[in-house]
């Protein structure tokens, strides 16, 4: 701790290190409430997941205690990949589809299931039952 | 001078600790999934380090306010980087439920990158095993803690003044990969602090036992980290045997190579279970051939690869500095050392981009700032080392 006071450029120096701490501080999306929260295992990622209907997914399923879910086709979007081209990847919207896998997990997502989320607004075959309905997602049994 | 080397011991002491707990921890939920002894190794863990903070709490008390600080903004981040939630905190998710190290070799959501090797996963879930239950958010500290033994270490190599100058460095270079959840940042760290480590012990001739165990648990984690690892230490263990049979000095040293040999096992073991759970790497695969073959003479992708990776504005910064400073210093055995590995590791990228499936525009735009990063770290530490050795006349 001295040797931060004993000359001038050590003081600069530890000035520098200070400011570059608090630069990546403020270019992060640094937030109270997530601090306050970090172990709070009921926390919903409200700051990192930036859909809604991701975060509704997991209410809805658990809600009836499912363990093994599928989404609809156009939940899941692209369904050939095709990662050689640039402007191919770009169209490609897999976020809400990867996210709800990640997010849901340890439920499983298992095209052998028979619940299904759908888009609100997706229509569904008539063979399908609506077991829920939130803002943005429906929970169907098929 | 008594005092100094009692200083020095003790470091490369915690060191080693935090380091072999590390691959303890790694090496136990390999075997079985003891939520016990987890715990135990992670208490430890985290006991070495309050030990640490504790001890005479206004030593190095630069390094300790710089931790701490970057413990609380990493806490108070969003995990909303890509790689952060679909690769490393889904595997550590997948290992902590699932109990099981190889629980993503099991074929599900494949498009995470199944095949990559899960020590900062682990580590991650270890901490959740801890604390007793998931979020998004507290096992990201997990990552965070793997950044302890090497800046720990990094107070052996400098004098106060370098190390704050070195602090200040690795803020500037890895910046918000210290705490968006990526392991690309402790991938650089080790990368610079083994090369540091070998060529200390190869090339200075360091003769400390703890500096060939640090090292050995530095290759160890390396090559567990990411794939990226597993070539940067193939590339260092090649530079020691090279060195050694350029100074006639192989029968000499040749323990402490078989030594660090040893440290390639445990990345053997998970690319067998990878094999046998047919999990392949979506970039070295059967296919990686054919796609260098017709890419190797592809003037316009090399021109890509360089004005993507090459001009990275950092890169050349670092460049620029180790430049100047080996102008100023005149270190051949310094300069050239890192130049050797840093421009081999750069070749292997080369070919990595070469052989890619993807397209390269797009694999290069959402990935080279990062691979650049290692290289970065590397020349401007040995860059920072050469003004440091000259100007305390080591």
């Amino acid at each position: 701790m001295k040797s931060i006071f004993k000359n001038k450029l050590n003081l600069f120096l530890f000035f520098l290190l200070i400011t570059n701490l608090i630069y990546i501080k403020n270019i992060s999306y640094f937030n109270l409430g997530i601090l306050i929260n970090s172990f709070n295992k009921n926390w919903i990622p409200i700051y990192s997941i930036y859909r809604p209907e991701v975060i509704e997914s997991k209410y809805l399923l658990n809600k009836h205690g499912i363990g093994k879910f599928n989404v609809s086709q156009k939940i899941i979007g692209e369904t050939d990949l095709d990662f050689s081209s640039a402007n191919k990847i770009k169209e490609t919207d897999l976020y809400t589809y990867f996210r709800i896998v990640t997010y849901n997990y340890p439920i499983r997502l298992d095209s052998q299931s028979k619940y299904f989320l759908f888009f609100l607004n997706e229509e569904t075959s008539e063979k399908c039952r609506t077991l829920d309905k939130g803002k943005y997602l429906k929970l169907l049994i098929c | 001078m008594l005092k100094q080397i009692k200083r020095f011991l003790k470091i490369e002491v915690v060191v080693s600790i935090l380091l072999l707990l590390i691959l303890l921890n790694y090496f136990i939920m390999f075997i079985s999934y003891n939520e016990y002894v987890i715990k135990l190794i992670f208490s430890l863990y985290i006991v070495t380090i309050l030990f640490f903070f504790i001890y005479k709490p206004l030593k190095f008390f630069h390094l300790k306010i710089t931790l701490i600080v970057l413990m609380i903004i990493i806490l108070g981040n969003p995990t909303y980087s890509w790689d952060a939630w679909s690769i490393w905190l889904f595997h550590a998710k997948r290992i902590f439920f699932e109990k099981s190290v190889i629980a993503q070799l099991d074929g599900y959501a494949m498009w995470t990158h199944n095949d990559y090797p899960v020590i900062a996963p682990t580590f991650a879930a270890s901490l959740a095993t801890l604390v007793g239950g998931w979020n998004n958010i507290f096992p990201k500290l997990a990552f965070l803690l793997m950044y302890f033994p090497p800046l720990i270490l990094s107070i052996k190599i400098f004098n106060f003044r370098y190390h704050l100058l070195f602090l200040i460095l690795v803020l500037f270079i890895l910046n918000l990969f210290l705490i968006n959840g990526y392991v690309d940042g402790l991938v650089a760290i080790y990368f610079s602090f083994s090369s540091y480590l070998v060529y200390d012990i190869f090339v200075n001739k360091q003769k400390s036992f703890y500096y060939l165990l640090i090292t050995f648990c530095f290759f160890n984690i390396l090559s567990l980290l990411k794939n990226e690892g597993i070539v940067m230490v193939i590339i260092l263990l090649s530079i020691i045997i090279l060195i050694n049979i350029s100074k006639k000095e192989t029968l000499q040293n040749y323990k402490k190579i078989i030594f660090l040999l040893f440290s390639l096992i445990p990345i053997l073991f998970w690319k067998i279970a990878c094999i046998n759970y047919d999990v392949n790497n979506d970039i070295i695969n059967y296919n990686a051939l054919n796609s260098l073959k017709n890419m190797i003479f592809n003037y316009n992708s090399f021109k890509l690869v360089f004005n993507l990776l090459i001009l990275d504005t950092k890169f050349i910064l670092s460049i620029i500095f180790i430049l100047i400073t080996f102008n100023f210093t005149k270190n051949k055995k310094n300069f050239y050392f890192s130049l050797l590995v840093g421009m081999t590791y750069i070749f292997s990228l080369f070919m990595v981009y070469l052989i890619t499936p993807y397209d390269l525009s797009w694999h290069l735009s959402s990935s080279a700032s990062r691979i650049i990063m290692p290289p970065t770290l590397l020349f401007s530490f040995f860059g920072l080392l050469q003004i440091y050795f000259m100007k305390e006349k080591i």
